[in-house]
């Protein structure tokens, strides 16, 4: 292709032939285009959710002695399915990882809407603070696991600077234990809320907000009355997009405390990795993973067709 | 060591008389002499009568062989495999990343490194892949169950020899020991007792483990604090007893309750200074459980029904729980090295917890700087246990100890048996055991009667340790251990950071324990409970 | 805007304590990396600033061994440091290609409508939920510690972000461009590659940095898909133990140092791009 066809892209094409066309040769040309990620689709779906069914309906786990396959050997009636629900251990992490969205996420939806704020307009040296402000999410997860685990030891920087004695400890203490991970996570995440906010923010169209000013309405009224509206889908973007990769936490916590005091840090991550190495619960944890994968699609499917109406 | 203590050989020697191995004897034997015998050098480094081993440093003789020894055989059994052209190019080894110098390392000055002796003499590499201590068992499933054949051989925590064996990641080795017939056992140079070999290298009946460790907790305290004159006085003004190594659980806690708070030149003391951490902390656990009843109190009793939430076992918590008050801040995020380092720093009183304790802190550098601040002032002294009577149930605990499977996946499991057999017969291992790079501890009689061995492990080491090696129970040992372990820990876990008491943390451990049994039932979980009661010693002391 | 001197240093206030606080971790961290053991732990008193620095950390996880320490290692950094940029960037160019490819059908065929939707779910769920099968399943295919087989992984979970960013690149080029080339005779194919590809290329770009950093931030992926060969800097850092001292920190910092470079300097590349990728293009620039 040269040039010339590039600039040559005058009405005179008849788009409807086109269209036409795409319709007739599109499905054909489309599906060799779609075929290599249906392929890593059906090849990451359909073997794993079987094979989860099947297991979760027997006893199996390795020390069994037999082969995962003939696991029909030791069918029990979905047992498992009941043991589920009436685990406390399992609901405890799934509350523990709810309680770190819920906390972590708003936190750093608030933190990153102010830092946003603080960066609308242009100040000396601006551009160096910016680089700052994004570097935590730039670091490995693990790394960062392994700072804070440092920098929270009773003997550590954190309870030095803050004056605080050795006794007070972080990691092992059953309440600040969370907080330690929660901070963690909110001191990691809290730039990728700042970065969407400030870009959702610096895209409400300036011409808008000069005519505001023009009225003669104060900076903070501008804001809640012209900004904030109209950045209604990105922070929803930002919220849901947190929050899901909030449920997956794993690292920071497997590094922080493994889950501890007892399981007082416990996520549903670290359970399912206790339970499928250290406890060996093969079909159990087959159940939970299945039952996590439905109760999250449903959610997924009713989200998005709730967000779809509005 | 002041209590009249039954020679811990002593048993193994009645068996031994009673045994008509004399040849073995003999062999012992003069392997003693040996010891001490200076041996002219050859020319090829080895000493009279030797065909391998260790060269280039006083006393290497000591850990030579020949084709009548057990390493000596490791590497005809490898000659005659190459003849049949049965060898690999290299045999890959998991493990324990804190062990991995010991066989890396050269020791001492002007020795080869293990590593370097095993590839002179067979010209098969080992490939070694380092797992922190904790996580390696979950490697080896992870291993075992994806069908990763990525080892040879895979090392972690004795007491999970029986889920692996029951998963099927383990190799049988019955065949290969009476062919190749290891020196593990024997009664002169060998494990202490016959049972203790059991223990240790056999489950269910058959070979599968290779012991690479003596992981029984003993009792470590700083003698030189407890000597010091300023301190018996506080001690006695204070309690009206008078400051002497602990006998009993109750005089543990009594010390540890004086030191913590006191400033006695070094900082301000913590008095307990045994491990308390999750994972850990479960061999205080055990080792305060095994004395609670006299001459043992038994995880399981008699029918296999869990003994936790019995008014026993709720004490034993109780006294578990209220130890941490004296524990250093941090202390349940310690792991066996940052434990040893509050010691070092003499922070802490004493200690029960693994011997390297002493290896790596008490002594001097090449350099001539002290190794810690404890430099010196380390003593030993028995387990404790408690009273009945006029008798002490002394007990501590046999808890992780690095030990070494063959994996089912490997394609050469009888050359990577021989690798094994060669690394952990006595000669090799007591070589070994004297080298500072890495934590595997001496556990055989070869290894306490070895100079290079006492000047690591300090002469005080040598008795301590085969006398608490006598009085030890195995920690859990047979399939479903994990799951039990982990149960209990997490239980424990929760009573100490106070999210329940004591007596709830026990009933809600003996529920799982009786879930996990129930479910392993039909895999053989009650017998092999059964069979690890036998193993208990009854060994007990005057007061 | 106007601003007062007094909203000016208010302003500057917060704006050096939010720095403050996002360095505060990282400052350790870095410091770490350059004392010598004894400053590891604050047994003895904490400082700031190493009081003997020292390459020595960085030394033994490159050689294995470093003056003055006991310990050795047996395997160094550059395993690893091969094996995370390997599947790294395999990991990124499936899931680049596979999610360009798609998306542009998905935009200009009118294919696949529930596509979206689907490559969407399969970055929703915890991968521990379904991490058995999948290791079985590497394991079947002989996929377990190897560089194509984490990379594979990687592709796959990585392949949703790449999707739909691409997805709003595509969206914005004008079918008019494509058009007149159709109409010029060119193959869809020839369209897509000649004409289309080029005109999103910095968005490409954008793109695979943006996997990129994904894929190099994983940790459980290569822990549980990895034993030797193909284990990745976070698992290696995690192997970083000595019998004497424990966690080796100052080392284990070193490697954090090391670990944190390349993200950092792509990511203030791309930092200007990113959000489109973090907002699946709901505000267009």
């Amino acid at each position: 292709m040269t040039d010339q066809t590039l600039t040559d892209t005058t009405g005179n094409a008849d788009t409807m032939g086109y269209w036409q066309k795409v319709a007739r040769d599109g499905p054909r040309m489309g599906f060799w285009f779609v075929l290599p990620t249906l392929l890593l689709l059906l090849f990451i779906v359909v073997f794993p959710l079987l094979m989860q069914l099947y297991l979760s309906f027997t006893w199996w786990t390795p020390l069994e002695g037999i082969p995962w396959y003939q696991a029909w050997e030791v069918f029990n009636w979905g047992e498992n399915y009941w043991f589920m629900i009436t685990d406390p251990r399992f609901w405890g992490a799934l509350w523990r990882t709810v309680l770190i969205m819920i906390v972590a996420v708003p936190a750093q939806f608030f933190l990153g809407m102010a830092l946003a704020y603080l960066f609308i307009d242009k100040f000396p040296g601006r551009k160096i603070f910016y680089s700052i402000m994004l570097t935590p999410m730039m670091i490995v997860p693990a790394v960062v696991g392994l700072m804070f685990f440092l920098l929270f030891q009773g003997t550590g920087p954190v309870n030095d600077h803050l004056g605080l004695p050795a006794e007070f400890s972080w990691l092992t203490d059953v309440n600040r234990a969370m907080i330690s991970v929660i901070i963690a996570d909110i001191w990691q995440w809290t730039p990728l809320m700042f970065l969407i906010l400030l870009a959702g923010m610096l895209g409400v169209p300036s011409d808008q907000l000069l005519a505001a000013k023009l009225l003669g309405g104060s900076n903070w009224q501008n804001f809640v009355k012209i900004i904030l509206p109209r950045m209604k889908t990105v922070i929803i973007i930002a919220l849901v997009l947190r929050a899901v990769e909030c449920f997956k936490i794993f690292d920071l916590v497997f590094i922080m405390t493994k889950g501890g005091p007892g399981v007082q840090t416990e996520t549903i991550s670290v359970f399912l990795y206790k339970q499928t190495f250290g406890d060996l619960e093969w079909a159990y944890v087959a159940t939970i993973g299945l039952s996590i994968l439905i109760a999250l699609s449903i959610l997924a499917v009713k989200g998005l067709s709730y967000m779809a109406k509005k | 060591m002041s209590s009249k203590t039954p020679n811990v050989i002593q048993p193994s020697r009645r068996e031994f008389l009673k045994s008509s191995t004399a040849t073995l004897a003999a062999a012992g034997g003069m392997g003693m002499l040996g010891n001490f015998m200076a041996a002219p050098a050859f020319a090829n480094g080895y000493a009279a009568g030797m065909t391998g081993g260790p060269t280039g440093f006083d006393g290497a003789e000591r850990f030579q062989y020949n084709n009548t020894m057990s390493e000596g055989r490791a590497i005809e059994g490898i000659k005659a495999l190459r003849e049949a052209g049965n060898v690999p190019q290299k045999i890959t080894m998991l493990l324990t990343d804190g062990a991995i110098g010991q066989i890396t390392k050269p020791f001492p000055d002007g020795a080869p490194s293990a590593k370097e002796v095993w590839e002179r003499e067979t010209g098969i590499e080992i490939d070694i892949i380092g797992a922190p201590a904790e996580d390696i068992f979950k490697k080896v499933m992870q291993d075992v169950t994806t069908g990763g054949g990525s080892f040879d051989i895979y090392t972690g925590p004795w007491n999970s020899t029986g889920d692996l064996v029951s998963s099927g990641g383990a190799v049988n080795c019955s065949d290969f020991v009476t062919r190749y017939q290891p020196d593990w056992g024997d009664r002169e140079r060998g494990t202490t007792t016959p049972e203790n070999e059991k223990l240790l290298y056999t489950y269910a009946g058959d070979y599968y483990s290779v012991s690479l460790d003596g992981d029984y907790q003993t009792w470590f305290y700083l003698k030189g604090l407890y000597e010091d004159p300023r301190v018996q006085e506080a001690f006695l003004s204070e309690t009206g007893a008078e400051l002497k190594t602990p006998d009993t659980w109750d005089e543990v806690d009594r010390i540890s309750k004086f030191f913590t708070g006191k400033d006695f030149g070094n900082g301000t003391m913590y008095g307990n200074g045994n491990l308390m951490s999750p994972f850990w902390g479960l061999a205080t656990f055990y080792a305060r459980f095994a004395s609670m009843d006299f001459p043992n109190f038994h995880f399981f009793d008699a029918e296999a029904n869990p003994q936790l939430n019995t008014e026993l076992g709720i004490q034993c918590a109780e006294e578990h729980v209220r130890s941490f008050e004296w524990s250093p801040p941090d202390s349940l995020t310690f792991t066996w090295a940052e434990a040893y380092a509050t010691m070092w720093n003499l922070l802490i009183p004493h200690t029960a917890i693994y011997t390297n304790l002493v290896k790596f802190g008490d002594g001097f550098n090449a350099d001539g700087t002290p190794k810690s601040k404890a430099t010196g002032m380390i003593g030993s002294h028995l387990p404790v246990g408690r009273r009945f009577g006029d008798k002490i149930n002394r007990r501590s605990v046999l808890y992780y100890n690095i030990t070494a499977w063959i994996s089912s996946q490997s394609s050469h499991p009888e050359a990577a048996y021989l690798f094994l057999q060669w690394l952990s017969s006595t000669r090799t291992y007591t070589w070994m055991a004297g080298n500072p790079g890495g934590y595997f501890d001496p556990f055989q009689q070869a290894n306490f009667r070895e100079p290079l061995v006492a000047s690591t492990y300090h002469p005080y080491s040598m008795e301590t340790i085969p006398a608490t090696i006598a009085r030890s129970v195995p920690s859990i040992n047979f399939a479903g251990q994990t799951a039990l372990d982990n149960a209990l820990d997490e239980e424990i876990q929760a009573a100490i950071t106070g999210q329940k008491t004591a007596r709830e943390a026990m009933d809600a451990a003996q529920g799982k324990w009786e879930r996990i049994i129930k479910r392993q039932r039909r895999n053989g979980i009650v017998d092999a409970i059964k069979a690890s009661r036998e193993t208990w010693p009854t060994i007990v002391d005057d007061a | 805007m106007k601003t007062s001197a007094s909203a000016m240093a208010l302003k500057y206030f917060f704006v050096l304590l939010a720095s403050a606080v996002v360095l505060y971790p990282l400052l350790w961290m870095v410091t770490m990396a350059f004392k010598p053991y004894p400053e590891w732990t604050t047994v003895s008193g904490l400082t700031w600033f190493p009081q003997n620095p020292t390459w020595q950390n960085f030394e033994f996880i490159f050689y294995g061994h470093a003056e003055g320490l006991v310990v050795s290692l047996d395997r160094t950094i550059s395993g690893p440091l091969i094996a995370s940029l390997v599947t790294s960037i395999c990991g990124t160019l499936i899931a680049v290609v596979c999610g360009t490819l798609s998306s542009y059908a998905v935009v200009r065929f009118g294919l696949a409508q529930s596509l979206p939707l689907s490559v969407l779910q399969l970055r929703l769920f915890p991968p521990l939920a379904v991490m058995i099968p999948v290791m079985v399943m590497w394991a079947f295919i002989g996929a377990v510690d190897t560089w194509w087989g984490l990379s594979l992984i990687y592709g796959i979970v990585t392949l949703p972000f790449a999707f739909w960013l691409m997805k709003t690149f595509f969206e914005e080029v004008p079918v008019e461009i494509e058009d007149a080339a159709r109409v010029a005779g060119c193959s869809y194919w020839r369209v897509f590659y000649r004409i289309t590809l080029p005109i999103v290329k910095p968005g490409l770009a954008t793109c695979a940095l943006f996997v990129f950093i994904l894929n190099w931030s994983d940790y459980l992926l290569a822990l549980l898909l990895t034993q030797k060969e193909w284990v990745t800097l976070p698992v290696y850092m995690a192997t970083l133990t000595s019998a004497m001292g424990g966690q080796m920190y100052g080392m284990k910092a070193a490697l954090g140092v090391i670990a944190a470079i390349p993200p950092v300097v792509f990511g203030l590349m791309i930092q200007k791009h990113l959000v489109r990728g973090l907002t699946f293009g709901a505000l267009k620039q």
